[in-house]
């Protein structure tokens, strides 16, 4: 079995025997009924005391085949409105970029929630998107209300 | 407070460290600390430990260890070889001694790891340590290790050993391989340690031996201390070696000979708890340490009467750590051995574990509330489901205990779908936070469980929970809702897994088409909050089924529509209206009517969710999209839209009392309800395009020039009304201009598919608001340049002057960046069908204003203008199709902008920019080379001056730039390579690492 197949299974198993609350992360249904390892459909609920309290957002992780040499994509389904999330969803951080911070040894779990410290605490050096970013820089009392709107429509269950 | 002076005498050392563990401030506390430190590190700290293990009292004895391992880690280097052994003796003496005065555990175990600490600093010097320990514990002096070269072998010596020296030998033992552990082992340099701890395993394995071996007859006369400290022996090597093993592929023969021995003090009352630690490290760490004998034996032991005693007293609801702990061995076990325990499933002991597994779900009370052990089984359920998956492709996939033991995972379902059953109010009522969440986590996992327990089970599965449902419909009116919602849940968790069109839906053809919504929407049935959420989920869920079987969906959605009227209830309702509504739009027309008088009742009570309203509304215009003509549209959408004029209606009566940020939420509350009718009322993607309907588009539209025209004209007005009202207040303008996107994307001609002229007006009496002003504009030029789209030159021509009139104001591009952005991406749209208008824009100099802009963009702060800035420079380099007159245009702004675009370019490669955004820069380079001859001398002239870009790049470096650039003809990936590579040389050596 390849290692990154190999890899995903323990990930599973640790997930399954420990994750955090309020998170969902689980490999995808493939055409044929089984289970797709290499894309898992996951959900980040919004920190407690944050703005983002009471969200869950869901998020798709694809693994390429040279997995955990490589970092998983992350793209939040629909997009996200948030600095640094480009306009088609997909997350920008530094453990999530082979050229930065990814190391093989980051699990999913410490993804997950470095994805749900990022909600709240937007990196302003790497924009991703303009009208997040800028709102974000110019009125912040605005993206605020805006974020507390995305919230409401997406309600963790 | 006062400081503290440095001790000027062995004495008020000791008086410190008295003072240290006497009551007082952490301040205080902590400046003690750092004083005893400084005296530790000093020279004299070594003489210092010595004296203060000389003393009684115990707390200055631990300090003086301490003192001993500070100085091994702080100061080891100045210890000479010859000095070497002496210390070991020393520390070793000190052991002794500590031991023949009984002194506790605390003192001793703190020498210990002293002496641990001393090994790592000086391992080749003290390599067999385990062997040399035991022997100085038994002669009970420290002596070199050539001196005890003749002494028995250690399994005689240990005989005779008094309890606590052995207990000090096995602390030091276990301590060693912790400590070993820790040392980084990716460190080639510290291979040694392994090996080491490898050569010493057979002492380590005699000294567990003879703390844990049972005398035969009388297994009462251990020290159960010795046994327990064997036992956390065993278990930090078994840690140690688990990892060794995979990390160095070192093998370690004798440790597994100790589990057997570990796993019979399982039964033992004073050492359950230390074996049942040890023998769950062993299964769940290192499982190919456990030899069939040991598993047969822990198979024995584990349905043995005395198992069977504790088992009675965990299944009873016993939360005593015991009783939880052998719970997780039982889990533990099944789990390692999941495949022999498939297998064996008609043995007797394959059958009592089984039966045990099962029993551990059906512990009284709440899970994780008042049942802490049901929740740590998911684990070997799952493992189990995976196993008999596996084993169903196999040779012996039609052996029976396959199907056995699906039999076995269908009575977990329902065991756990016992599990989850809501509490009652009153029950709820009394849960904290925590114990809520603790609840809903648990049901989470049994939706997982569930789902994967149905990739096995299948159709039958799915059937036997919609039998539940429907029979506890039966009884109608005093049907058990905690059992049709756990039930239901449950199905819930099925629905990703049903296939497109599966044999499922007879099922739920049964399931829907019973009495479930005539109960749930019968004011007169008592029913939990609870049940009606997951009701709701569940019509959500199957959305594609009722698109299948259209025929239940008035009464499901007549269920949903009660819904949206109970606030916790409302955003899933709507979601779920809206989702069908959107898929099932044309079988739902006749029901058009109904919907809107659904809507009216909902709305017009005071607290009416906002977001559900917009949702319901986006529902509605859904159904009304499908109606066959524009004609028929006309009604039913203009009863929409009187509810927002309605709801807007209410704002002018709040500004008149001064309540502004009331009527602004209406306000915004209004517009998005146009924004969600627009969205409605859009062609759904999957629409087949008429073409020639659309290359027809024109002014003369129904909702332009027909009967729609007033009610177009109205939106319009309401709009403006609106921004009027709040005097153009920014987020009303963002609204605004959201209702006058959502005809953009639209081909034919729709309610929402405004004049162009119409929101140019809009856009450019609001033109305050400049960022969104331009967005919307830009979108509005991208929609008109698409095939057979309207043209729109005279708009694009007004806001081409408003930009310029913009750039007038702000000169660089610095000082505003976001609106320098918003410019620069909007005369980007202009390129695709309005370069025209942009190159022939008068006067002139004017037009030379936008273009020194566009080049200053380029090397401003922000990394999204400069990206949006090399993004236009790309496209209009590339432009090369266009008539002759544009294109001589096109091309004479080329050449007096170029030699600037490439100093730019230049300076930005040359470390000016941000390495993330050379490949961004590199883009108009990489047209300029194939697009334009004179680009090398142009480069060539940029990089002339010494000292430009940085004075880390001298002339042969420039030159050898310029010449691969030219020579890769634009080749993306060589292109940015070579251009990185410049960046990294022009900032110097110090960024090299990120290369």
């Amino acid at each position: 079995m390849s290692l990154c197949v190999n890899r995903l299974q323990e990930e599973r198993k640790q997930w399954r025997k420990d994750h955090p609350f309020g998170f969902f992360a689980k490999p995808a249904k493939s055409p044929n009924g089984g289970l797709d390892l290499m894309k898992w459909s996951c959900g980040i609920p919004g920190k407690e005391k944050t703005i983002w309290e009471g969200g869950l957002f869901k998020l798709e992780m694809i693994f390429p085949e040279e997995y955990p040499t490589k970092p998983p994509k992350c793209k939040f389904v629909p997009p996200l409105f948030h600095p640094n999330v480009y306009p088609s969803g997909t997350v920008c951080l530094s453990i999530l970029n082979e050229d930065e911070a990814w190391k093989p040894a980051i699990t999913i779990k410490q993804i997950l929630l470095g994805i749900q410290d990022l909600l709240d605490d937007p990196n302003p050096d790497s924009p991703a998107q303009v009208e997040a970013f800028n709102l974000f820089k110019k009125d912040r009392i605005g993206y605020e209300k805006r974020i507390r709107y995305i919230v409401r429509e997406n309600p963790a269950p | 407070m006062a400081a503290i002076p440095p001790p000027a005498s062995l004495d008020d050392v000791v008086s410190l460290i008295h003072r240290l563990y006497q009551p007082s401030s952490p301040e205080e506390l902590s400046r003690i600390q750092d004083v005893l430190q400084e005296v530790q590190r000093s020279p004299s700290g070594w003489q210092l430990a010595d004296y203060l293990l000389e003393r009684q009292d115990q707390h200055v004895r631990f300090f003086g260890a301490l003192t001993f391992t500070v100085k091994l880690n702080s100061d080891w280097k100045s210890v000479s070889e010859d000095d070497v052994p002496v210390l070991c003796a020393k520390l070793i003496g000190w052991l002794v001694s500590l031991l023949n005065e009984n002194s506790p555990p605390l003192v001793v175990k703190k020498l210990c790891s002293t002496l641990v600490v001393f090994f790592i600093r000086f391992a080749d010097a003290w390599a067999d340590c385990i062997r040399h320990l035991i022997c100085c514990l038994a002669v009970g002096r420290a002596g070199p290790v050539e001196e005890f070269a003749e002494m028995p072998p250690s399994p005689r010596l240990l005989v005779s050993m008094k309890p606590n020296a052995k207990l000090a030998a096995l602390w030091f033992t276990a301590i060693l391989v912790e400590e070993v552990g820790k040392v980084d082992t990716k460190n080639i340099k510290n291979y040694h340690y392994c090996l080491k701890m490898q050569s010493n395993e057979p002492e380590a394995v005699e000294l567990i031996k003879s703390a844990i071996d049972m005398p035969g007859s009388a297994p009462e006369s251990v020290d159960p201390l010795v046994v327990e400290a064997g036992l956390k022996t065993f278990q930090a090597w078994v840690s140690y070696v688990a990892r060794a093993t995979i990390e160095f592929r070192l093998e370690f023969p004798l440790l597994r000979n100790l589990t057997q021995t570990a796993i019979n003090w399982l039964a033992h009352e004073s050492t359950f708890e230390p074996a049942c630690d040890v023998v769950i490290d062993v299964l769940s760490q290192s499982f190919s340490f456990i030899t069939a004998d040991d598993n047969l034996r822990l198979a024995t032991i584990l349905t043995s009467e005395w198992a069977v005693e504790r088992y009675e007293l965990l299944v009873t609801g016993d939360t005593d750590w015991g009783s939880i702990q052998f719970g997780r061995l039982l889990i533990t076990f099944a789990e390692a051995t999941v495949q022999k325990l498939a297998k064996s499933l008609h043995s007797p002991a394959g059958r009592a574990m089984f039966e045990m597994l099962h029993g551990m779900l059906k512990i009284p009370g709440y899970p994780p509330i008042e049942d802490e052990v049901s929740g740590t089984t998911f684990e070997f359920w799952g493992s189990l489901i995976e196993y008999l998956q596996d084993a169903d492709g196999e040779d012996d996939s039609d052996d029976p205990w396959i199907n056995d033991c699906q039999m076995e995972v269908k009575r977990a379902v329902e065991e756990f779908w016992r599990k989850i059953r809501i509490p009652t109010h009153q029950e709820l009522a009394m849960w904290g936070r925590d114990q809520k969440d603790g609840f809903m986590s648990y049901r989470k996992d049994v939706a997982d469980f569930v789902e994967a327990a149905y990739s096995l089970l299948g159709a039958g599965l799915f059937r036997q929970l919609v039998d539940q449902v429907t029979g506890a419909l039966a009884h109608g009116a005093n049907a058990s809702w905690e059992e049709i919602e756990a039930s239901l849940f449950c199905l819930n968790a099925l629905s990703d897994s049903v296939g497109e069109e599966p044999c499922e839906d007879r099922y739920l053809d049964q399931l829907f088409g019973s009495n479930l919504f005539s109960l749930l929407v019968d004011p007169g049935v008592d029913i939990p909050l609870k049940a009606r959420i997951t009701s709701v989920s569940i019509v959500g869920s199957y959305a594609s089924f009722f698109e299948r079987r259209p025929n239940h969906l008035p009464l499901a959605l007549n269920f949903l529509f009660t819904c949206i009227s109970t606030p916790v209830l409302a955003r899933n309702a709507s979601r779920s209206i809206s989702s069908l509504c959107s898929s099932c739009r044309s079988t739902l027309t006749t029901e058009l009517y109904a919907f809107l008088q659904q809507y009216e009742i909902f709305a017009s009570s005071p607290h009416a969710d906002d977001i559900a309203k917009e949702r319901v509304l986006c529902a509605i215009s859904f159904v009304i999209q499908a109606l066959p003509s524009e004609e028929q549209k006309l009604d039913p959408v203009s009863k929409l839209l009187g509810h927002v004029e309605k709801d807007a209606s209410k704002l002018l009566a709040l500004l008149q009392h001064a309540q502004p940020d009331e009527a602004k939420e209406i306000a915004l509350l209004s517009l998005r309800c146009l924004v969600a009718i627009g969205k409605g009322l859009q062609a759904p993607d999957d629409m087949p395009v008429d073409l020639e309907a659309s290359s027809t588009a024109s002014y003369s539209s129904y909702w332009q020039a027909s009967e729609g025209a007033p009610l177009q004209a109205k939106i319009v007005e309401l709009v403006h009304m609106l921004c009027r009202a709040f005097q153009g207040d920014g987020e009303i303008v963002d609204s605004a201009c959201c209702v006058f996107r959502t005809g953009f994307a639209e081909t034919t001609p729709g309610l929402f598919v405004f004049r162009p002229e119409v929101i140019t007006e809009f856009l450019l009496e609001y033109r305050a608001r400049t960022e969104t002003v331009l967005a919307t504009a830009s979108t509005l030029v991208s929609s008109h340049s698409t095939d057979g789209s309207t043209e729109i030159s005279m708009q694009a021509r007004q806001f081409l002057d408003f930009v310029i009139d913009l750039i007038v104001q702000i000169g660089d591009p610095q000082n505003e960046p976001e609106i320098a952005q918003s410019i620069v991406e909007f005369v980007s749209r202009l390129l695709r069908r309005y370069v025209d208008v942009l190159v022939f824009y008068q006067p002139n100099d004017r037009l030379e204003t936008l273009f020194l802009f566009a080049l200053n963009s380029l090397v401003v702060r922000e990394t999204l203008v400069k990206k949006a800035a090399a993004n236009f420079w790309t496209q209009f380099l590339g432009l090369t199709d266009e008539s002759p007159e544009v294109q001589a245009a096109v091309d004479s702004i080329t050449a007096g902008c170029s030699p600037r675009l490439v100093e730019k370019l230049c300076w930005s490669l040359g470390g000016g920019c941000q390495r993330s955004e050379v490949d961004s820069i590199a883009e108009p380079l990489r047209k300029l080379v194939t697009r334009h001859v004179r680009c090398k001398s142009w480069l060539t002239e940029a990089l002339k001056p010494a000292g430009f870009p940085t004075a880390n790049v001298n002339e042969k470096d420039k030159r050898l730039f310029v010449e691969k650039i030219m020579c890769l003809r634009g080749k993306r990936q060589a292109t940015n390579q070579v251009a990185k590579e410049f960046w990294l040389k022009a900032r110097g050596t110090e960024f090299a690492y990120v290369s």
